[in-house]
């Protein structure tokens, strides 16, 4: 195991130079100034133009910006955002543990409800319960998150006033993001549910399991759901790659703080070291999070060995 | 963004001068102190409307917090190190100039300054210092203060977006006594005071900087009213009362320290989720409110709707005259008949904005009246105008010359595609087919750049007129130059005009320049720029700074 994970580990050194690399030329391709980071909106001569390029290293061929922005990557040094002026790494750092929550508390909301909904409409296969929460299930994954969270903001915000539209703090500011988000992924985890668990439900050992006088409840729970979930978790380590994705839409609806809304400033500024930063970061957690679900599938059945 | 960047329905765009203009108009009385009260503009300046509302009567009740939304999070607190709207905003209650435009009369009023004094030939500025200010972390305010911040100002190495372009031809400081500042410039400077007015050039605490580094941005400490508090990244920036306050400008509402305890700053880039927290009441202020909700939210009669209009150049449609068909001067003028400018400001705008028909806005200093009027709408004159050039009707209403059909590239802001639409629309019965090409602004703003498109639109804020060189001097070509506009007559006007000391010698040459821009069709002003506030019916006092119409949030009180 130890030594399967250390090669995991040392197989993501390609991949993320790789992804520097791409990153960092597909931002030149894109049309656009990073002194547009640095001023912002405002109107400058040519004349400073000239200077600022000069002042901030644009001017430099690119694979001479690229390998110093390597160079100092391996020392663990990001660069410095051209628009806030302060260490990439930082800006991540403040914006980390709102992604965090917000992920993680969706991941709460899709399990909750996806779970529930697969079983419920896999023990009454055919029924209205399975049609009403299959049907629950496609709006999730019909409905864009932006559409969604506009919605909740109109309803809960403005028409009722329950819930406050935007900010981080608190958690009456996370019931909204964190269900806009989790809505999606719920949906999603509904659907595999119900069918791995109808499967599992006809194999024979249930039967057995019945037979021999166990508990429904018990027969379902662990028994049956014990073996339809592997495929499960796969989809929710894949999920929560897809919730960072769809953080960046979420954050910036709810102007929430967060890596996403991060992302979306510095596209939009051409802030081509804080993109950077942030893509590789991005990178090495979606790398992490497939690793520990492989991981976790030695744990959940044992019939999984790595070596 | 905003930025963007963010999806901002109004972008706000703030001019930035570089160096090396001439003389101010503000020195034409030279050698004369100059007092607090005194005008500082010549008095042969054309009539300047002021556009701020006045002053509110009675005073504030002091005590409350406001929460206060933004189009986009400001990059830095540092007045060196940011060029955005948005830090204009948070610096103006964090920081004092030496100097303030009042935005009643316009004129130049005492700040941290008590009164200043210019030498005969323009070049050397003796600032007399008030006594007794402090910075907020304690460090005394002195004319080593002036001298540290606008050295630093002044330094390349501190890589300003707009501090020392703003400064200009700086030459040095030197410190006379402790509270008599001598400051020293090149060569004559024309915007130097208006400069000297604004949160770019404002006095920061030396002891900070030295100790923040870097990192300042982030730490601010100044003199100004508001005490930075905390700034929670991507989330808020939390400015508290000063109670030392003591050294505000005369023409504020009040004396001593501000009435709010607390500011809070929110960056939202989403018009939708803005619009929803101040709908809600979360919202004390917001800042660029769509043209449509503006509409909305005014006949509700809920709110307080400010229209704030900026000083400089109004919007405009920039034409690409290096490229068919607007390297035919008569294609140009065909827009300028034929494009009708009030429909568009109501097609696009709710008619929410004053009509403006030449390149220096009507409340800006050398406003030329003489370019007004010169392309009334018509147009049976366009169509004419356009068949001279050899464009002619083809069989589906889209002229055509040499078989190639007249259509027009609109390259613009996609929070500004209400305008391109709307030009589409009333350029269409002329036989022009636009064609709506929306970006972001990065993108937008490089396409400008390199003329890749025939269209390009703009507004510039600016106290002084002679900012318009930036958009219509061929040294900015390949800058916002938009026009692409190589012409070495108006080129001299321009320089001319920046270096002339005489008020009505400089509005006479401003005049030429206008007159030169018009004549030869370069520029199809549309409205007068101005930004667009939400203001909650509980808040007292709001007015705004006459350059970028910025909040006095000093003056403002809960009821």
């Amino acid at each position: 195991m130890g030594t399967y994970i250390l090669k995991r580990l040392l197989a993501t050194i390609p991949i993320l130079i790789g992804i520097s690399a791409l990153v960092f030329f597909s931002l030149k391709l894109v049309p656009g100034d990073p002194l547009t980071a640095i001023v912002g909106d405002g109107v400058i001569s040519q004349e400073q133009a000239a200077q600022l390029r000069a002042q901030y290293g644009l001017d430099d061929p690119l694979h001479v910006q690229y390998f110093r922005f390597v160079e100092r990557a391996i020392q663990g040094d990001l660069g410095r955002s051209l628009q806030f002026k302060r260490p990439v790494v930082d800006e991540i750092r403040s914006q980390l543990p709102a992604t965090l929550q917000l992920t993680l508390a969706a991941m709460v909301v899709a399990l909750t409800v996806g779970l529930s909904l697969g079983i419920v409409a896999a023990l009454r296969p055919g029924t209205w319960l399975d049609s009403g929460a299959m049907a629950l299930a496609l709006a999730g994954v019909s409905f864009p998150s932006f559409w969604v969270g506009l919605n909740l903001l109109l309803i809960f915000s403005l028409a009722l006033g329950w819930l406050p539209a935007t900010g981080t703090e608190g958690f009456e500011r996370l019931i909204m993001p964190a269900g806009t988000l989790g809505f999606g992924a719920a949906a999603i985890i509904a659907r595999l549910t119900r069918s791995s668990l109808l499967e599992v439900l006809r194999q024979q050992f249930i039967t057995t399991a019945r037979a021999k006088g166990l508990g429904f409840a018990r027969v379902v729970l662990r028994h049956a759901l014990r073996n339809a979930i592997i495929p499960v978790v796969t989809i929710v380590g894949l999920q929560f790659g897809n919730l960072l994705a769809g953080a960046v839409v979420v954050e910036t609806v709810f102007s929430r703080q967060g890596i996403g809304r991060l992302l979306v400033t510095a596209i939009l500024g051409r802030d081509f070291p804080l993109v950077q930063g942030v893509v590789l970061f991005v990178a090495c957690v979606y790398v992490g999070v497939n690793l520990l679900v492989d991981i976790s599938y030695a744990l959940i059945d044992p019939r999984i060995r790595y070596a | 963004m905003s930025k963007r960047s963010r999806p901002n329905l109004i972008s706000r765009r703030r001019f930035i001068k570089i160096g090396g203009t001439g003389a101010v108009a503000v020195l034409a009385a030279s050698c004369v102190p100059a007092t607090p009260a005194a005008p500082a503009a010549p008095t042969a300046a054309p009539a300047v409307k002021p556009t701020a509302a006045p002053a509110a009567s009675g005073a504030g009740k002091p005590g409350g917090q406001i929460r206060y939304a933004m189009n986009n999070e400001p990059d830095s607190l540092d007045p060196a190190k940011t060029a955005q709207a948005s830090a204009f905003n948070v610096m103006m209650n964090l920081y004092d100039t030496l100097i303030w435009q009042d935005p009643g009369d316009l004129q130049y009023k005492a700040g941290l300054a008590e009164s200043w004094q210019s030498s005969a030939d323009g070049l050397t500025h003796t600032f007399k210092l008030r006594k007794g200010v402090k910075f907020h972390d304690g460090t005394p305010f002195n004319a080593e203060a002036v001298k540290f911040n606008f050295d630093r100002y002044a330094d390349p190495a501190t890589k300003s977006p707009s501090s020392t372009a703003k400064l200009g031809p700086y030459a040095g400081t030197r410190v006379v006594d402790e509270f008599t500042a001598e400051v020293t410039l090149k060569t004559q400077y024309a915007a130097f005071y208006d400069s000297l007015a604004q949160t770019w050039l404002s006095m920061a605490s030396p002891t900070a900087v030295k100790k923040f580094g870097d990192d300042f941005g982030r730490n601010p400490v100044g003199t100004g009213p508001m005490v930075f508090k905390e700034w929670v990244a991507k989330d808020r920036i939390v400015v508290v009362r000063n109670a030392d306050y003591a050294w505000g400008p005369a023409f504020w509402n009040h004396t001593g320290p501000a009435y709010l305890e607390q500011i809070t700053f929110v960056g939202i880039s989403e018009n939708g989720a803005r619009l929803t927290a101040f709908e809600s009441g979360e919202l004390q202020v917001m800042e660029t409110v769509p043209e449509g909700d503006f509409d909305r939210l005014k006949k509700s009669g809920k709110y307080q709707m400010v229209v704030a209009r900026t000083p400089g150049s109004p919007m405009s449609i920039y034409m690409n005259t290096e490229k068919a068909p607007f390297n035919d001067i008569n294609v140009r003028k065909a827009i300028l008949h034929g494009l009708n400018r009030q429909e568009l400001i109501n097609a696009a705008f709710f008619g929410l904005y004053s009509a403006a028909d030449t390149p220096i806005a009507d409340n800006t200093l050398h406003h030329a009246k003489k370019g007004v009027g010169m392309y009334p709408y018509d147009m049976e004159k366009a169509k004419k105008l356009l068949d001279d050039a050899g464009w002619k009707a083809g069989p589906d209403g889209v002229r055509v010359k040499d078989g190639q059909k007249l259509v027009i590239d609109f390259v613009d802001l996609t929070t500004y595609e209400p305008k391109v639409v709307a030009t589409q629309a009333l350029l269409k019965p002329l036989g022009i087919t636009v064609n709506v090409k929306v970006f972001d602004q990065a993108t937008r703003v490089s396409m400008g750049h390199k003329g890749e498109g025939n269209m390009f639109s703009t507004a510039l804020i600016d106290s002084d007129p002679g900012a318009i060189q930036l958009v219509f001097h061929s040294r900015n070509l390949g800058g916002f130059d938009w026009s692409r506009i190589k012409d070495a007559d108006l080129d001299k006007l321009l320089d001319d005009q920046a270096k002339e000391p005489d008020a009505a010698k400089r509005a006479a040459l401003l005049e030429q320049v206008v007159m030169k821009i018009m004549e030869n069709a370069w520029v199809y002003p549309i409205y007068n720029f101005a930004r667009l506030f939400g203001v909650s019916p509980k808040v007292k006092g709001f007015r705004t700074h006459p350059l970028g119409s910025y909040p006095y949030l000093y003056e403002v009180s809960l009821e």
